[in-house]
């Protein structure tokens, strides 16, 4: 959709330019300036029509950039704040924590899934979009797995354990968990790439 | 006939913990037992659903939901069908959530009839 209404923009300045250039050239007389009181239809229309796109590129198109780079930028703030939140759990794991707030952290990332996706939808290939959106998902869930799944057999302490609302994790299940921050940190690196590149 | 229905944040907690009770506060044991589980029984009693609304808390960690959930499989012993059939979701803030539970109800209904 963006590609094409960039092209049919194209097209406009280029009619535009050609219209200035008529308009320009009717006027220049390699000797001096003859001020005709009388004008032709076509001039007139031709300069009707120059002024008007002229105007119309300046307000309405400049609008359109503007409106295009705001949702980019709120795409752009969506990731960020994931990353961040990414970060943040990092920083979590390495030491004894609340089990509520790693809770939190990963609640807060699905939150701000719900809000990209719904600005990406809105102006993005379709088929695109759901692509990153089922990788997302696929990664989030890892991550949700790996930092708030405590077993089921109550003696197996083999790699998280919950006490008293704390959580500790085991140095490999630690390590698995960057893994799969640092994985899911390229997705999103990818969807910002998708999202901000001029088609 | 009027469904039961049943809000996490309200009727249990903003901050439900992890699996078990001995895990820490607002566990998904607890849930089951002293929420979930009743609530279910009183919504196959009336012959309506049980309409469990999600939203509100400040996450719903693995453990707590598959505890929860594929707990009345597990511990309770409760048809999946029958189950699926009666609860229904409802989850404006984060609709992934609904998902995951039905999954955790599946993992369960598959290992328990292995």
């Amino acid at each position: 959709m963006r590609m094409k209404k960039k092209i049919n923009n194209q097209w406009i300045v280029y009619f535009a330019i050609f219209g200035i250039g008529v308009t320009i050239g009717d006027c220049i007389n390699w000797g001096y300036f003859e001020l005709d009181k009388s004008i032709s239809v076509i001039d007139a229309l031709t300069l009707f029509l120059t002024v008007g796109i002229t105007l119309y590129i300046a307000t309405i198109l400049d609008r359109q950039f503007k409106n295009e780079q705001q949702e980019s930028d709120l795409i752009v703030e969506q990731i960020s704040e994931v990353s961040a939140l990414l970060k943040e759990i990092d920083a979590l794991i390495r030491q004894e924590s609340s089990y509520n707030e790693v809770n939190l952290k990963i609640h807060c990332i699905g939150l701000a899934k719900q809000n990209l996706f719904e600005f990406l939808k809105k102006s993005y290939d379709k088929n695109s979009v759901d692509s990153f959106e089922k990788i997302f998902k696929e990664k989030q869930k890892k991550v949700k797995d790996l930092l708030t799944n405590t077993p089921i057999d109550k003696n197996d302490l083999s790699k998280i354990s919950v006490k008293k609302g704390v959580v500790k994790y085991t140095d490999e299940r630690i390590k698995e968990i960057v893994t799969e921050i640092y994985s899911f940190r390229t997705e999103l690196f990818k969807i910002k790439l998708f999202a901000t590149t001029i088609t | 006939m009027e469904n039961v229905e049943l809000k996490i944040a309200t009727d249990f907690s903003t901050t439900p913990g992890a699996r078990y009770k001995e895990e820490g506060d607002f566990s998904g044991e607890e849930f089951r037992e002293y929420v979930l589980y009743p609530k279910f029984k009183e919504a196959k009693t009336k012959g309506c659903h049980l309409i469990i609304n999600l939203d509100g808390t400040a996450g719903l960690g693995t453990s707590f939901l598959e505890e929860s959930f594929g707990g009345l499989l597990r511990t309770n012993k409760l048809d999946y069908n029958e189950v699926v059939d009666i609860i229904q979701f409802v989850s404006i803030e984060n609709p992934d959530y609904i998902e995951e539970i039905l999954g955790y109800l599946f993992d369960a209904y598959e290992k328990e009839n292995k």
